[in-house]
């Protein structure tokens, strides 16, 4: 073929699925066609013809980009030539649409044929005007079947406004004889009414594919075009559908004739992976919406190749009825807004009507499609901020569904009744997630959807653990060890939230409970903490001020008791405020950063500790563990020798990390304070516990070792940050 | 690999048809990471693995995923040993799952009081399932199915594990039975802890960790006619402290209990003492009753299936004995394969999770969070301080060596305190693993070792002695948390480990 010969052009990929767009202003093929448009200064015919060739094949290849760029290079170059030179550009037109036809004659070419035709009518001299008054006039039998080349409107659009409306070039065969009568719409009104009515349903159908109304309003629509096309209608009954499928679309009574047509809604690619399907009507319900704003889009990728979608034409005896004036013209807009407009007409009695019509009527009316004016379809609801009532009905109608999925499930389980006294290990069953359909990004665990209580939490486990991590990054970890049993059987935070998991309260998992209780925020605490509540502030800058915690703004309430908005869960210390939650969980993560390890154990008073080494030894423990490498090594060295030396070495030791020693002896005398019930046991083995290494690769504790003493200013500082909020806090009547 | 780091690599795809299984074996010098790219969902060990997200397995792990519908999985490299088979145990498992979840819904129903379910029987308990089969039946792959079947069915469930076999621990080293309550679906990714570790102090990653655990230190691989009793002993406590929980725990007791159980449990003979020779499989009626099992499926083993169905203890309490098939992929574990499982387990419970090995370690893409390694510490502690017991009779001079006609007095749970000085004792000590018991306040170390209670209460966790200074008298042991312990009285077993990497 021969444009498989044109060098430029590039194999689009609408069909390839992997395959890439090339953009409009970079599309080679386009410069091409541009290019060889430039040649085209002169009636010539093999230059229309190679043209239209080139058209056909880009149709042959259902590629839409192709027959866009076409499209607007055959405008661009008809507009920007001179006007001697119009014409042959005019004539390449008029060889596109008679030799290749669909869908240049359906889509492509309608809706800038009357703005070119009428601006370059009036440009060129008067040989050329009468050559295009001949063009347009053989447009009227110019399609297949000789029926109008460019389906109905296009030409009597251009006629009108050449002519103007007293001009009746036709037969003069007016029905009516009363030309201005703009009550009477024509056949052709009414069906590009009911076809833009249809559009519309149809792409409104397809992007909801689940909702039947939708569907029964396309079929609707289609029966009411067919039942044009095939029958004479007389025109009242016309002038009744009209205004049912105008009140349908929102549109108003005269249309005058669109100033910027608007190719996208009349092009309607297919949303379905059709292999080129030329002439075969396609699945109504599959037209996607189509991207409203530029006339370049390509088609969306995902889509297969569009088939080609023929508009039925009109056929010659209904062409007869038309009346060239006041029509909608067939680019009628189509809203795309929800339809609120009240129906300006009464609905006609059924009776009077011919039992067709009346049929089609009554369909109408029970899709929904008339009646849909006067009720707003719910689905526009959601998307309105203010009704914030119905949206909470609408969440609690959810969360009633989501509850009942849950409990759905287990109906679905108890119904199989798959029991295990009679059980067929071989029966064909299989494993249903689908009442889990949300699923945790970071680590893939299912949810109901919209549960959001049991997600939220599963993610603030998440956040928590993140967080816990960052904080004792390179502080080393260890396993801890086991809760006694009876820790364990009291452990009941599985019933009480039970997606929480084993990290949403580290209180239990740590075996010393006690010791943890300063460390976390009981579910009460937090209860108590949402409570607090500060007045707006009444200054904007204040009152536009985020939690300096989460970076979260505060949500103003409307307080019945007080009279006044105010911020909930929000905390004023020293004219910072503060979420009053993330406030506590800041201040525990400090005191857990201060209290951290080494040995909670012993700080924890538990009762069941028995004569331990003292707490002299255990900080020497801790000054070991967290001491330097080096000085490990040198440690071990000095052990495996004897053991005589060893008290000066530590007193050594003590010198290297004076700094930490000093923070560990706070924290020893605080322990003091706190009374262990190890302690005031007689100290009878401390001097059998020698501590002696840290066992973990030397590099990490390099490692630490530069960290510590950062840390340590840091943990200082943190303390005293710490008290003061501590402080603070109690002022503030927290505490 | 010749290839150079910077090379793109080589996309490697398993296509997966529906209900089919992918097997693999992987030999000490594989790691692989997976990922699933199809839409649909994938499982390992019924854990369904997370959409296009790399998912590391170690070394040394044998495991297969199961794909219901047709799948597409990638994988970094392909194992030596793999291949696909469409003979899975994965629909006979399901059929089991819906029968416990339905029990579990009915319970729920019941104890939650949320309406009662007409025209369905009265369930008050969740299902309580006891797994018995051979060694290298798949025991603990069919539990560990259940459990995660369970914990991923979004309601919330906390099925209680019951390790009864010590030498595939659940949660801990070999040597322990224990309970866990995982409320997570259980990762596959290496051969240590296939029901989850016990808590560390940074908060693990991994949904695995952090299982709640309680543990007893049986000190052997699995029970045997000699530690028979203690076993029994263990058994007892662990069944209170279950039902103990129940009581307090609503949800524990609607989700039930499965129990892993000691290949062991397959001989007839196992614990029959000769004043009743007649008995048959009397620890596996003991666990039923302490458990109050009403399940038991038998993997593959036909004799044993109507050995059970037959025994009248069982038949009493209304056992149901359900044989199931033993899985196609299973793989039998020699001893070298054991040994190194338990080493890795007791490595993993002082380090840790292995290290992301260095050919996963630059994957393009989200991989699954992977938790850090652990420090053990290590520290010396005096022969005196540390009251090394020994429990049982194993320990005691055997009965043929008494008088004639004279019979064994002391109590089969009685503890033996060791005495390292003895140089026999320096050698058995060294490199043992040591199970620290929990120590009350008011007991007197004196008295320690006649308190025999204290030899079969739970364990606080396990220490392993590295070194022993026979000078000095101190031991040097290597402690999973640094200061001091917890419990000075640590109870001895015939586990063994070398730390060696």
């Amino acid at each position: 073929m021969s444009y498989q010969t044109y060098p430029y052009q590039q194999q689009p990929s609408a069909g390839g699925g992997g395959g890439y767009y090339v953009q409009p202003p970079h599309d080679p093929f386009r410069a091409y066609y541009a290019d060889r448009l430039r040649q085209l200064t002169f009636n010539s015919r093999p230059i229309i013809q190679d043209l239209s060739m080139m058209a056909g094949a880009q149709r042959d290849q259902n590629n839409w980009d192709g027959m866009n760029a076409i499209v607007q290079e055959i405008e661009e170059a008809t507009l920007r030539a001179l006007p001697t030179q119009k014409l042959p550009l005019l004539y390449l037109i008029d060889s596109i649409s008679k030799n290749i036809g669909a869908p240049y004659t359906t889509h492509l070419l309608p809706p800038i044929i009357p703005r070119l035709y009428l601006r370059t009518y009036r440009e060129v001299d008067g040989v050329t005007k009468a050559k295009m008054e001949e063009m347009i006039n053989l447009w009227r039998t110019g399609g297949p079947n000789r029926t109008e080349l460019y389906g109905s409107g296009v030409r009597e659009q251009i006629e009108r406004d050449i002519f103007g409306t007293s001009y009746n070039h036709t037969n003069g065969m007016n029905m009516n004889g009363l030309p201005n009568l703009p009550s009477l719409p024509t056949v052709q009104q009414v069906k590009n009414a009911v076809q833009g009515a249809l559009d519309k349903k149809q792409r409104e159908a397809a992007s909801k594919a689940w909702d039947m109304a939708t569907g029964q309003q396309v079929n609707a629509l289609t029966g009411i075009l067919n039942l044009l096309n095939s029958t004479n209608v007389p025109p009242q009954e016309l002038a009744q559908i009209m205004d049912q499928v105008k009140s349908m679309n929102g549109q108003p009574q005269s249309q005058p004739p669109q100033p910027q047509p608007q190719p996208q809604q009349v092009f309607t690619p297919m949303n379905q992976p059709v292999t080129p399907n030329w002439g075969v009507p396609p699945p109504q319900q599959a037209i996607p919406p189509f991207p409203p704003h530029s006339s370049r889009i390509p088609p969306p990728p995902a889509a297969g190749r569009p088939p080609f979608v023929p508009r039925p034409t009109p056929t010659p005896p209904q062409a007869s009825l038309n009346t060239p004036l006041h029509m909608a013209g067939l680019t009628t807009p189509i809203p795309i807004s929800n339809p609120v407009v009240p129906l300006p007409v009464q609905l006609p009695t059924m009776a009077n009507l011919p039992i067709d019509v009346s049929k089609i009527l009554n369909s109408l009316n029970q899709s929904g499609v008339v009646g849909q004016s006067k009720t707003p379809e719910p689905q526009a609801q959601p998307s309105t901020p203010t009704l914030s009532q119905g949206v909470q009905q609408k969440q609690q109608q959810q969360q009633k569904q989501q509850k009942s999925s849950l409990e759905e499930y287990e109906d679905m389980i108890i119904g199989l009744g798959v029991s295990l006294r009679s059980i067929d290990l071989n029966a064909p069953h299989i494993l249903s997630l689908e009442h889990l359909p949300q699923r945790c990004k970071q680590c893939g665990m299912r949810f109901a959807s919209d549960d959001n209580a049991k997600f939220q939490s599963h993610m603030d486990w998440h956040f928590r653990r993140n967080r816990k991590e960052r904080e004792s990054a390179g502080r080393g970890s260890h396993r801890r060890w086991l809760p006694r049993a009876e820790e364990w059987i009291n452990d009941t935070y599985s019933s009480s939230s039970a997606e929480a998991g084993p990290s949403t309260n580290p209180m239990l998992n740590s075996p010393g409970k006690s010791a943890s209780t300063t460390m976390t925020i009981s579910a009460e605490r937090l209860q108590q903490l949402r409570e607090k509540w500060i007045k707006v502030p009444s200054s904007n800058a204040k009152a536009n001020s985020v939690c300096p915690v989460c970076k979260e703004s505060f949500v103003k309430e409307w307080s019945q008791d007080e009279e006044e908005w105010i911020w909930k869960n929000a905390l004023n210390i020293n004219g910072t405020i503060y979420h009053a939650t993330c406030r506590a969980e800041q201040l525990s993560a400090m005191r857990r950063l201060k209290g951290s390890d080494p040995n909670k154990r012993s700080t924890s008073g538990s009762p069941r500790l028995t004569p331990q080494p003292s707490e002299q030894v255990k900080a020497e423990t801790t000054n070991t563990t967290t001491s330097s490498p080096q000085m490990n090594v040198k440690r071990k060295a000095e052990e495996e020798g004897e053991a005589g030396g060893q008290k000066g070495d530590d007193e050594k030791m003590n010198d290297a990390v004076g700094s930490e020693n000093k923070r560990i002896k706070v924290e020893q005398e605080q322990e003091q304070t706190t009374g262990s019930v190890a302690q005031s046991q007689p100290n009878r083995l401390g001097d059998n516990v020698t501590p002696v290494t840290v066992l973990s690769d030397i590099p990490k504790v390099q490692v630490k070792e530069v960290e510590v003493g950062v840390k340590v200013e840091q943990e200082e500082e943190k303390e005293k940050m710490d008290d003061q909020l501590a402080s603070n806090l109690e002022n503030s009547g927290i505490v | 690999m010749s290839e150079e780091p910077s090379a793109p690599r080589e996309q490697i795809i398993v296509d997966l048809e529906p209900g089919s299984e992918w097997r693999f074996e992987l030999e000490a010098d594989e790691n692989i990471a997976l990922r699933v790219l199809s839409p649909d969902p994938v499982f390992v060990n019924s854990e369904e693995l997370p959409p296009a997200t790399w998912y590391p397995i170690h070394r040394y792990t044998k495991g297969a995923l199961y794909a219901p519908t047709q799948a597409r999985v990638e994988v970094t490299s392909l194992p030596a040993s793999q291949y696909t088979s469409t003979s899975t145990i994965h629909p006979q498992l399901l059929n089991v799952h819906l029968a416990l979840e339905r029990d579990r819904i009915l319970a729920k129903r019941h104890l939650f009081g949320s309406g009662p379910s007409n025209g369905v029987e009265r369930v008050e308990r969740g299902p309580r399932v006891m797994i018995m089969g051979p060694p290298s039946s798949g025991k603990t792959t069919v539990v560990k199915n259940l459990v995660n079947l369970a914990l991923s069915s979004g309601m919330g469930w906390t099925v209680g594990v019951g390790g009864l076999d010590p030498s595939s621990p659940s949660n801990l080293i070999p040597g322990t039975i224990s309970l866990s309550t995982p409320s997570h679906p259980l990762p596959t990714h290496h051969l240590a802890h296939p029901f989850g570790s016990s808590p560390t102090s940074t908060p693990s990653n991994t949904l695995s960790a952090d299982t709640p655990t309680v543990g007893w230190w049986l000190g052997g691989l699995e029970p045997t006619n000699r530690n028979a009793e203690v076993w029994k002993v263990l058994i007892e406590r662990m069944g209170e402290d279950w039902k103990k929980r129940c009581v307090r725990d609503k949800m524990a007791l609607a989700s039930g209990l499965i129990v892993d159980t000691s290949s062991a449990f397959t001989n007839a003979l196992l614990g029959t003492k000769k004043g009743d020779p007649k008995a048959r499989y009397t620890l596996v009626a003991q666990a039923v009753e302490a458990f109050e099992i009403d399940t038991i499926l038998v993997i593959g083993h036909e004799k044993l299936h109507i050995d059970l169905s037959r025994l009248p203890i069982l038949q009493q309490r209304g056992i149901n004995v359900i044989r199931i098939p033993k899985s196609g992929g299973v793989v039998d574990i020699d001893d070298t394969q054991r040994e190194l499982i338990h080493s890795f387990q007791i490595r993993n419970y002082f380090y840790g999770e292995p290290p992301l090995p260095k050919e996963l370690t630059g994957l393009l893409g989200k991989m699954v969070s992977v938790d850090g390694n652990l420090n053990p510490y290590s520290f010396q502690i005096g022969w005196e301080t540390l009251v090394v017991l020994r429990v049982g009779e194993e320990n005691s001079a055997p009965s043929s060596a008494l008088p004639l006609g004279s019979s064994r007095i002391l109590s089969p749970t009685r503890l033996t305190r060791v005495d390292p000085s003895g140089p026999a004792h320096v050698v058995r000590l060294l490199n043992t693993v040591l199970a620290i018991e929990q120590q009350e306040e008011e007991e007197d170390m004196e008295e320690v070792p006649f308190k025999e209670e204290i030899g079969t209460r739970e364990v606080l966790g396990f220490i392993v002695i590295t070194a022993i200074d026979t000078l000095k008298k101190k031991y040097t042991v290597l402690s999973p948390s640094p200061g001091k312990l917890p419990s000075t009285v640590a109870i001895a077993g015939s586990i063994e480990w070398v730390d060696s990497a």
